[in-house]
């Protein structure tokens, strides 16, 4: 905690080494995060891209009152990804089947296979409340732990917890069914 | 009260295993061994759960990794720059009126002086290069509409390529990265002003741009192409982008920066019913048509005359808003322009990749890539 505030306050003093360190820490997570609720590889990659930029360009603003730093990236993400989703376009959708995946796998099936998963999760996810579909993303996408998870919605840890278990009921049934 | 207390236990347990099998790889099965008298309704709650976790493991592209990098990094130190540079004096300070006057002034004294013609060939490692950094600067403020700027951005793309290879042939890889830099921003600016009309292009190139606003009046880059940080094509006397996107959030916790309002989207252009011009009907002129508006505003039914004989409705061809014809016009030419640019630039940098010092190379080759992403998204932008 004291190391991120310390790394946070050198990124607020426009520390270069600073804010490249809070970046490769959180873009990957990020990027799931959008990926999972955008459900489209090239605009997922631009809003992960346009949260970073935002984040630099107003970090000094952030100030410590009972917020973690990852909190507040999040809540930068969320708003662009509600930015995104009123100005929507006709533009046509990269579908996050088609996104890479971390698997390394060089076998073409297994890889399909992960592709049709990815598919499967993210259309279910759109079926979710939007709390439901913020615990999967920020929990499952992202890795975030109860706690953070609770930061970032602005709700206890029981009720995150509550929420993902009703959230992961739900995908249940709707992937069941689909 | 007892169901309550078990949904409680079971929510807590259910995390538990979660913990234990997303953060410390246990298996399901060992976690149900802890939880036998939960194990039937937990075991398929843990394997959706499990699916969905392995399932949203997508990862970024590597080409995007490298090139959302890559503008992560020339924001930065733009935004150093900027730092330094604002002490001394930021158009940004000014109001917009105060801008475009300085612009003018400047450019005109600058015109004036026959230092321009001689920078106008400059290169990066020359004294004159800032001076003709600044006169492209005053040609951007001094664009009208965002297609001529689009124009501009191109027509500075490809004096950047030019740099890029004169630097490469010199053996000065620093010189081609700030060149590479510069170039991105042409391209991501150009895209910009192609696809939102200007709305948030000019930001991109570091140019304060009022538009698109959030609800704390605050310019936040939201277009698809999400806004890279393309750093400022020219040094100052630019105005302050940072400023410009930076969210300005109230001093709080939750000073994330908000999502802006949803703006008006820039008039599509529609094609037209008959190339033909068609002589207004009217002895009054005809207001230009809304094209913002999805639908004809409804006639006035109530108020027109009781026709005795009734005649079938005849459609005429609304006539092509002339100032739109011509905006599609430079817009195909544009789009003309700008193909042939996206094949012979980055051809021009693989060229100079083969004869380049090897100090060289990898600069070039992060030049390539942002010449190639740059054009295809300027491409894209155009093709909307």
């Amino acid at each position: 905690m004291q190391d991120e505030q310390s790394l946070i306050r050198r990124a607020q003093q426009r520390d270069q080494e600073a804010l490249t360190q809070i970046y490769e820490a959180n873009f990957d997570k990020i990027y799931r995060y959008v990926a999972l609720k955008i459900g489209d590889r090239f605009e997922a990659e631009d809003i992960t891209q346009q949260v970073f930029i935002n984040a630099i360009k107003s970090i000094s603003r952030f100030k410590w009152q009972g917020t973690s730093f990852s909190a507040w990236l999040y809540r930068i993400a969320h708003n662009q990804i509600v930015d995104y989703l009123r100005r929507k376009t006709k533009r046509p959708m990269v579908p996050l089947e088609k996104a890479a995946t971390k698997s390394s796998s060089d076998d073409p099936s297994e890889t399909a296979e992960l592709n049709v998963d990815i598919a499967k999760v993210a259309q279910a996810t759109k079926k979710l409340t939007k709390a439901q579909q913020e615990v999967i993303s920020l929990r499952f996408a992202s890795e975030l732990s109860i706690a953070e998870a609770a930061e970032v919605m602005g709700k206890s840890e029981g009720a995150i917890k509550a929420l993902q278990h009703s959230a992961i009921l739900s995908l249940r049934k709707i992937l069941a069914v689909e | 009260m007892t169901m309550v207390k078990n949904r409680k236990e079971f929510t807590n347990i259910l995390d538990d295993c979660l913990d234990r099998i997303l953060v410390k790889g246990e298996s399901i099965e060992q976690c149900l061994l802890s939880y036998p008298a939960f194990a039937r309704e937990l075991g398929p709650l843990l394997k959706t759960a499990l699916f969905a976790h392995k399932a949203s493991a997508v990862a970024p592209r590597p080409e995007f990794r490298e090139r959302a990098k890559f503008q992560f990094q020339a924001a930065l130190r733009e935004m150093a720059t900027k730092k330094e540079k604002r002490g001394f004096f930021s158009f940004s300070a000014l109001p917009r009126f105060a801008t475009v006057a300085v612009s003018i002034i400047l450019a005109l004294v600058i015109a004036g002086s026959g230092t321009v013609a001689a920078a106008g060939n400059s290169l990066p490692d020359s004294l004159l290069y800032p001076v003709k950094l600044a006169t492209e600067t005053v040609q951007l403020k001094l664009a009208g509409t965002p297609l001529e700027k689009a124009e501009l951005y191109a027509k500075l793309a490809d004096k950047r390529v030019t740099e890029l290879v004169k630097m490469a042939e010199k053996g000065k890889p620093e010189q081609v990265q700030k060149v590479a830099q510069r170039l991105n921003g042409h391209l991501m600016a150009m895209a910009m002003e192609a696809k939102a009309n200007g709305e948030v292009a000019a930001m991109m190139a570091g140019e304060q741009v009022p538009m698109m606003q959030s609800p704390v009046a605050v310019p936040v880059p939201m277009p698809r192409m999400a806004a890279p940080p393309a750093p400022a094509p020219t040094p100052e006397p630019a105005p302050d982008a940072a400023a410009a996107v930076a969210p300005a959030v109230t001093e709080t916790v939750d000073a994330a920066p908000a999502p802006t309002p949803a703006p008006v989207m820039p008039p599509k252009p529609v094609p037209a019913p008959t190339p033909k011009p068609v002589p207004a009907p009217m002895p009054k002129p005809v207001p230009a048509p809304d094209v913002t508006a999805k639908k004809a505003p409804a006639p006035t039914k109530e108020k027109a005359p009781v026709a005795i004989a009734p005649t079938p409705p005849t459609v005429t061809p609304q006539p092509l808003d002339p100032n739109m014809l011509a905006r599609m016009q430079k817009r195909a030419q544009l789009k003309m322009m700008v193909s042939e640019k996206a094949s012979v630039n980055p051809e021009a940098i693989r060229e100079a990749l083969k004869n380049a010092p090897e100090s060289v190379k990898p600069a070039l080759h992060q030049a390539l890539t942002v010449a190639d992403s740059g054009y295809q998204q300027a491409l894209q932008a155009l093709e909307k």
